[in-house]
């Protein structure tokens, strides 16, 4: 694969990172006598377990580099073909993500799935013809249709938000 | 027996027990199908409608839906490379690769019958050896529980894939998550950065639906941004049952093995389907003539999955019955239901309730029947899904991933949890690390560290009992076979790999 040994050294070293910071924060767990083996104990073999192995992972990588040749390493013209727009694409759809979840929570769950259908739509409809009636009826019923029967059906307290405010029409 | 045996059937084979039975398992099966809903969701939120029945079709609707759920999950699973339920995670590994194959209807017809098998199986061993089986139960103390844990932790090796290292790190990156919030026994908060929403930890939903939904549904997004990658939606064949029955029963073996694990597991308190279908599947890999041919999709796979979920159900309601412990959340819901209908579950049950025990064995023989027939009737419905281009579908299952994280404790932090596992799991495939040791860390380290921690309290530090009490030992030993024998495979693997 292109590049693998990068990846994998990327991998390694923020492991790495992620469990030493792990292992500090096993100090401010409150210790208590009940139990001889301590509630630490597990956390700290956990993280140096992780780190010895992402050492490995590391330096396989390193290995890895001194036999991978020049040319097999990635060329622009192969990242042109969407490792990018892919990469965006990725990014973009967590931010939608994030943003419906906001809504979900502050403006209820109807407003934020609504959100959620139509942007996810228009974000893989860039290439491909739109179908405009579909997505209207799918992210107008969709939401509508899971809060009636969830909320309504099985008592399941879903964010109400505005619709709570106007007095549970739905 | 006989007699408790026909006062069941009298009491089963009724138009309102069946027609509770028929709308159960159908319901069931929806839950259990959709990513985030699960049978324990199913039972929780019918459990109010059996309030005003009799104790008899009360517990029957919960059986029924039980039972759907768990086999629901395969559905999801197959079409969408998503796991309808914990239970199912292992079905994907298979399942999935096969539906891409364009053998969709093999693999559902193939998932939907070992189900029904490994529960067929489970169930009958719950009927006629379960007082027997529940003694098993009772021998098992806090080593023999760390000890099975541990066993079962080294069974990640063979669920590594390709990358050994880069598979031990998910297991203890899985570990490590299991470890937030308050630390067994003493209860000492861990990991929650002062955060209340973090006291109870994570949720292994959440975690399934972060991994395998985000991940899907971003896979998606990541193929609709590129204008020269086409996404059609998946081939499908669909012939008959699937599978045919020669073919399915050449693999009796697996399906015998697989249903054997899940109704030992279904027995162990605290395990249930999420840990047998993972462990199941890796124990029909590490015993395979072609374990490097399994997460291509391989019916084996599939089958040991499929097999070892359905068989947790009967396996689960013996130490329910017998002893009055419940086997997983689900039986902990019906021993509640039990309770309040004046039952009290326990050895003393067959004495004084026999006729209700007996008719709950057969309302669980007449679910799986239907469970058969509804996803047979329904299989060439559920292999249409893959006909649906996934940009409707996808976000769709999205909104019902959304509600069933907000419904394991009815608060929006846990969806806040999936879009935190959604960016692991992105990262991690970046990583081409896998998600199933992480899967199997996080289900299995909080039980090691329970019963290791319990041990100590209750001999004082001294963990010799591991090595002189026969079952901790037998396991501990299988554990360092297993260990042994992968790092043999691994360094031949090298050596091969350096010579070639």
């Amino acid at each position: 694969m292109k590049n693998k040994w990068k990846t994998d050294l990327i991998t390694g070293l923020v492991t790495i990172l992620v469990f030493v910071v792990y292992y500090t924060q096993t100090f401010s767990i409150r210790q208590t006598t009940l139990v001889k083996l301590s509630s630490t104990f597990i956390p700290r073999l956990c993280a140096v377990a992780a780190i010895g192995l992402s050492l490995v992972i590391v330096l396989t990588a390193l290995r890895d580099r001194k036999s991978a040749s020049p040319a097999k390493e990635e060329s622009p013209a192969l990242d042109e073909s969407g490792g990018a727009a892919k990469t965006i694409a990725a990014v973009v759809s967590f931010v939608l993500l994030f943003l419906s979840i906001l809504l979900i929570e502050h403006a209820g769950f109807v407003w934020g799935s609504a959100f959620y259908l139509l942007s996810f739509f228009l974000l893989c409809s860039r290439h491909i013809k739109r179908n405009w009636l579909v997505y209207a009826v799918l992210t107008v019923a969709v939401p509508v249709l899971c809060y009636v029967a969830f909320a309504q059906g099985f008592h399941l307290r879903l964010p109400a938000g505005f619709l709570g405010l106007l007095g549970g029409i739905l | 027996m006989i007699g408790n045996l026909l006062v069941g059937i009298q009491n089963e084979f009724n138009l309102e027990c069946l027609a509770l039975i028929f709308v159960g398992v159908a319901l069931g099966i929806v839950f259990g199908s959709i990513p985030g809903l699960s049978a324990n969701m199913a039972v929780t939120l019918c459990l109010p409608l059996t309030y005003s029945m009799d104790t008899i079709p009360g517990i029957t609707l919960l059986i029924a839906l039980y039972l759907g759920g768990i086999s629901g999950g395969l559905i999801s699973a197959i079409l969408i490379n998503i796991p309808g339920t914990p239970a199912s995670i292992a079905t994907c590994f298979d399942g999935a690769p096969l539906a891409r194959k364009g053998e969709a209807g093999r693999a559902l017809g193939t998932g939907i019958l070992a189900s029904f098998v490994g529960g067929l199986i489970s169930i009958l061993l719950l009927i006629f050896i379960s007082p027997q089986l529940a003694k098993v139960a009772l021998k098992f103390g806090p080593f023999e529980y760390a000890a099975v844990g541990i066993f079962s932790l080294t069974l990640i090796a063979s669920l590594a894939g390709k990358n050994l290292a880069k598979g031990l790190l998910s297991a203890l990156i899985g570990i490590a998550l299991a470890t937030v919030g308050a630390a067994p026994i003493d209860g000492a908060p861990r990991f929650t950065f002062g955060l209340t929403s973090l006291g109870k930890g994570f949720d292994i939903i959440t975690i399934m639906i972060g991994l395998f939904a985000v991940t899907e549904v971003i896979e998606t997004v990541e193929a609709y941004a590129v204008k020269s990658e086409k996404i059609k939606p998946l081939a499908f064949k669909m012939k008959g049952l699937g599978i045919s029955i020669k073919e399915f029963f050449s693999h009796w073996f697996g399906i015998l093995r697989a249903a054997l694990i899940g109704t030992g597991i279904g027995i162990l308190p605290g395990l249930g389907g999420s840990t047998a279908n993972v462990i199941a599947y890796s124990v029909a890999q590490n015993s395979s003539k072609y374990p490097e041919k399994f997460g291509t999709g391989v019916v084996d796979g599939l089958i040991a999955s499929e097999s070892s979920n359905n068989a947790t159900v009967g396996g689960a309601l013996i130490p329910m019955l017998t002893l009055g412990i419940p086997g997983d959340v689900t039986t902990a819901i019906l021993l509640g239901a039990l309770t309040m209908k004046g039952v009290t579950a326990g050895p003393l049950l067959f004495k004084t309730d026999g006729p209700l025990v007996y008719s709950i064995f057969i309302a669980l023989l007449i679910a799986n029947v239907v469970m058969l027939v509804l996803m047979y009737l329904g299989m060439r419905g559920f292999v249409k899904l893959l006909s649906l281009p996934k940009i409707y579908l996808l976000p769709v299952v999205m909104i019902m991933c959304i509600i069933g994280a907000f419904a394991v404790n009815n608060r929006v932090f846990d969806i806040w949890c999936v879009l935190g596992f959604g960016v692991l799991g992105y990262l991690l495939k970046k990583a081409e690390i896998p998600f199933a040791p992480l899967i199997m860390g996080f289900i299995l380290g909080p039980m090691v560290e329970l019963y290791l921690r319990r041990a100590s309290m209750l001999n004082e530090g001294d963990l010799t009992p591991f090595f002189t009490r026969p079952i901790p030992a037998v396991f501990l030993l299988i554990a360092a076979a297993v260990v042994i024998m992968t790092v043999i495979k691994e360094v031949r693997a090298r050596s091969r790999k350096n010579a070639g």
